[in-house]
C-alpha cells in the first residue's frame, strides 16, 4: 500500500512539473494518459518481468491488489481535477462569505457572466472532442454521446431528474 | 496475501452503489432528504461504520492492520469518486450541456445562448445551498448558516494551489 501511495505522489509531482512548463489543451486526455495509461503500462511491464524472469520482488496477487488501489487513487484524482481547474460556482458563492456576514443576491448574480458560466464550457467540450460545431449547429461526437447516455441512464436508475447543471 | 475471505470486503463497493439506488428510490416516495448530496453525506458515515464493524467482528483476529488500511483507503477513495460522479450529474455544466444536446433541447449555438440563462443557474445553486442548510435568506440578503461548505471551499483552494500551482 505504501508503494502505491509513493508511486501516486511521484506521479503528482511529475504532473505538477509538467504543468508548470507545458500548457494542456484537453484535461481528459492529459489526466487519463498521465494517471491511468502510463502507470498501468508500467504495472503491465512489471507483471511481465515477474512472469518471464526469476526476479520476484512482488507476487502476482500483491501486484493485483496494488493495481486496484492505484486505479482508485487515480480515479479520485481524475474526478477532482475538472472540478478544481476552475473553482465551481457553488464554492465561489460560499467564498463570498469568507470575510462577510451577509451578501446581497444582486452581488452574487453579478459574480458570474454567461460567457464565463457556459461559453467557456462549450469551448472545452469541443477541445475534449465531446462536441463538434459546424456552422451554427452543435453535434455530439461518439464520446460525447456515450457520456450523455451514461448520465441519463444513471439518473433514471437512481430515480432523479436531470440535474440543473 | 492469499485469496481468501478478506476479499469479501471488495463487495462493499457494489453494495454502496446498490444502497444508494434503493435509498434514492425510496426518498422519491418518502421525501426524507432534501437533496441527493444529503443522502450521500449520511451514506458516507454509514459505509464507514459498517466497514469498521465488519472488520472488527469478522477479520480483526486473523488479519493485521495493513488490511484494514488497505480496504479503508479503497472504500473511501471509491466513495469519493462516486460522490464526485453524482455531483457531476447534478451540477456539472458540461454534463448538462451534453445531456441537453442528446435530448434535443438545443441544436445550435443560437439555441444554446437562448436557453442557457445564468440567472436560473445561479438561482438553482442558491436554492440548493438553502435546502442543504448552508445559507439562509432574509430580504434578498444571504447569510451563512453552516461552516461545512466554507471548510470544503477553503480546502479546495488549498488543494488547487498544491496540485495545479494556482489559486
Amino acid at each position: 500500500m505504501l508503494i502505491v501511495i509513493l508511486v501516486f505522489l511521484i506521479n503528482i509531482s511529475v504532473n505538477y512539473l509538467y504543468l508548470k512548463k507545458n500548457k494542456i489543451n484537453s484535461e481528459i486526455k492529459h489526466y487519463t494518459l498521465f494517471f491511468m495509461i502510463i502507470p498501468l503500462a508500467i504495472y503491465l511491464f512489471i507483471a511481465i518481468l515477474i512472469n518471464q524472469t526469476t526476479l520476484i520482488f512482488i507476487s502476482n496477487l500483491e501486484l493485483l491488489y496494488s493495481i486496484i488501489l492505484y486505479i482508485f487513487f487515480a480515479l479520485a484524482l481524475i474526478m477532482t481535477v475538472p472540478a478544481i481547474n476552475i473553482t465551481p460556482p457553488t464554492l465561489r458563492i460560499i467564498l463570498m462569505f469568507k470575510n462577510r456576514k451577509k451578501v446581497h443576491k444582486k452581488e452574487i448574480l453579478k459574480l458570474f457572466s454567461r460567457t464565463e458560466l457556459f461559453d467557456s464550457r462549450l469551448k472545452l467540450l469541443v477541445t475534449d472532442n465531446l462536441t463538434k460545431i459546424k456552422g451554427d449547429k452543435i453535434y455530439l461526437t461518439k464520446y460525447g454521446n456515450l457520456i450523455a447516455l451514461i448520465f441519463i441512464i444513471y439518473k433514471k436508475i437512481i430515480g432523479e431528474a436531470i440535474g440543473s447543471g | 496475501m492469499d485469496l481468501d475471505k478478506i476479499n469479501l470486503l471488495f463487495l462493499i463497493i457494489p453494495a454502496v452503489v446498490t444502497l444508494h439506488i434503493v435509498i434514492s428510490q425510496l426518498n422519491k416516495i418518502l421525501v426524507i432528504f432534501n437533496t441527493g448530496q444529503e443522502i450521500l453525506y449520511y451514506l458516507f458515515f454509514l459505509t464507514n461504520l459498517f466497514f469498521v464493524l465488519i472488520f472488527n467482528l469478522y477479520f480483526y483476529d486473523e488479519y493485521n492492520l495493513s488490511y484494514f488500511f488497505y480496504f479503508f483507503f479503497l472504500i473511501n477513495l471509491f466513495y469519493y469518486s462516486y460522490f464526485q460522479f453524482y455531483n457531476m450529474s447534478e451540477t456539472a455544466r458540461r454534463i448538462r450541456i451534453l445531456i441537453m444536446i442528446k435530448t434535443n433541447k438545443f441544436f445550435s449555438v443560437r439555441d444554446f445562448k437562448k436557453n442557457y440563462n445564468s440567472y436560473t443557474q445561479i438561482q438553482s445553486r442558491l436554492s440548493r445551498l438553502e435546502k442543504m442548510h448552508q445559507l439562509f435568506k432574509v430580504n434578498n440578503f444571504y447569510f451563512l448558516k453552516s461552516n461545512v461548505i466554507m471548510y470544503v471551499a477553503k480546502l479546495f483552494v488549498f488543494v488547487k494551489s498544491i496540485l495545479l500551482g494556482k489559486k
